[in-house]
């Protein structure tokens, strides 16, 4: 019997008119496919916005915007593996911008600072933005922002915990970490970026920092 | 797999094979449509990023899932056909056996599998017409492969079972659904 089944056909033609229906109707997939992938990238990016602008402000800020100015001054006080941060320099280099409003800083940081840089973005919420460098190239930034509108995160953030704090975490593309949480109606977004000389900050090492804010 | 095999690449590879499995699978000669819609699901899924280890059952997989969606449509679409129009539905021209120009014996043959029940159908036509192995015949159907031996097996004992007793084909119409019967049905007046 086995031998009699193999006796049976095992391909057949088919006509040149279905092969070309076929061959076109693939390319049309590819178009498809192609358009479909570029909707997803627009639809990503409309359901993040606060991701999109964590980025645009981890890129421009090192390229130096003009209303951020420098405190030079290093504050070296170490406290174990800790750096105090020096909070009132900061905060009296942050009075002389416009739009004040109360906000916490961290007490203190894993790292050297050699410099901090502060500015306010021109938005019609308070930004409040601030650069950590480090002497080994370690760099955070830190957005603080006046807004009462809560950011429930996306299938790209994870929950995490900061103390009694619950707080949102993203990765983009392995360079940029941020660790987001809100506190008395004002959000803290604090990035750890890679830099030429520093691989960056982890997810606990982020929330390490985030439990010091006072 | 190669991965570096395209759509258009496997296309050409196989398209005789997958429309020789659907002429058999769906037992008609218009398989344009489920073959047509094989090789796009196959595309996107490469398009996916799937891995294919056995390019050949992978698109007959296809294949087989694209015939069984096609058959429940066509079914969806005559049932409302035969509500609302009562319109008639003319006899196929042309059968897989002519098409495939079957001497008498492989006719009976042929006859003799659509015979018996899809289980054994389908497993004689993998197995035994288009020369699957166990492993390759129980991923497209999605058994274990101790299904496909002894469901083979079955099938051959029932197969030859069928040859034998009948040479007559009439003895066994009714329990499968000839052509003829179709039509019958579509027309409204079998049972």
């Amino acid at each position: 019997m086995k031998e009699e089944l193999k006796r049976l056909p095992k391909e057949t033609e088919i006509s040149m008119e279905l092969e070309n229906k076929v061959l076109a109707s693939l390319k049309n997939v590819d178009q498809n496919f192609s358009k479909a992938k570029h909707n997803k990238r627009r639809k990503f990016t409309n359901v993040v916005p606060y991701l999109a602008l964590i980025a645009c402000l981890a890129i421009l800020i090192p390229l130096g915007l003009n209303q951020f100015s420098d405190i030079t001054e290093k504050v070296p006080s170490k406290n174990g593996d800790m750096f105090i941060v020096d909070q009132a320099t900061i905060k009296q280099q942050l009075q002389q911008l416009n739009g004040e409003f109360p906000f916490q800083l961290p007490a203190s940081l894993p790292f050297e600072m050699e410099n901090v840089q502060t500015g306010q973005h021109q938005t019609n919420e308070q930004i409040i933005s601030i650069q950590f460098h480090g002497d080994g190239g370690e760099l955070l930034s830190l957005e603080i922002i006046n807004s009462k509108n809560t950011y429930n995160g996306s299938n790209m953030t994870e929950q995490v915990e900061i103390g009694d704090i619950k707080g949102l975490f993203t990765e983009n593309g392995q360079k940029v970490k941020t660790l987001i949480w809100e506190q008395n109606g004002i959000q803290y977004h604090l990035s750890s970026i890679v830099t030429t000389t520093h691989q960056g900050y982890t997810k606990d090492e982020l929330i390490s920092i985030a439990k010091t804010f006072e | 797999m190669d991965n570096n095999l395209t759509i258009e690449e496997l296309f050409q590879q196989y398209k005789q094979d997958v429309n020789n499995f659907l002429l058999y699978y769906l037992r008609t000669t218009d398989v344009d449509d489920p073959f047509q819609e094989t090789f796009i699901r196959a595309y996107k899924a490469l398009n996916q990023g799937s891995s294919i280890t056995n390019p050949r059952s992978w698109l007959i997989s296809i294949a087989r899932n694209a015939a069984n969606d096609y058959i429940r449509k066509e079914k969806s679409y005559l049932k409302k056909l035969m509500h609302f129009s009562k319109q008639q539905i003319q006899p196929e021209q042309q059968t897989v056996e002519d098409k495939m120009e079957l001497d008498e014996q492989n006719r009976v043959l042929l006859q003799g599998i659509y015979r018996m029940k899809k289980s054994y159908q389908e497993v004689v036509l993998l197995r035994g017409i288009k020369d699957f192995n166990v492993t390759e015949t129980a991923a497209i159907l999605n058994w274990s492969e101790n299904k496909v031996r002894v469901t083979y097996h079955r099938a051959l004992n029932k197969l030859n079972n069928v040859l034998n007793k009948g040479g007559e084909l009439g003895e066994f119409e009714g329990r499968a659904e000839t052509p003829a019967k179709r039509n019958r049905d579509f027309n409204g007046t079998g049972k």
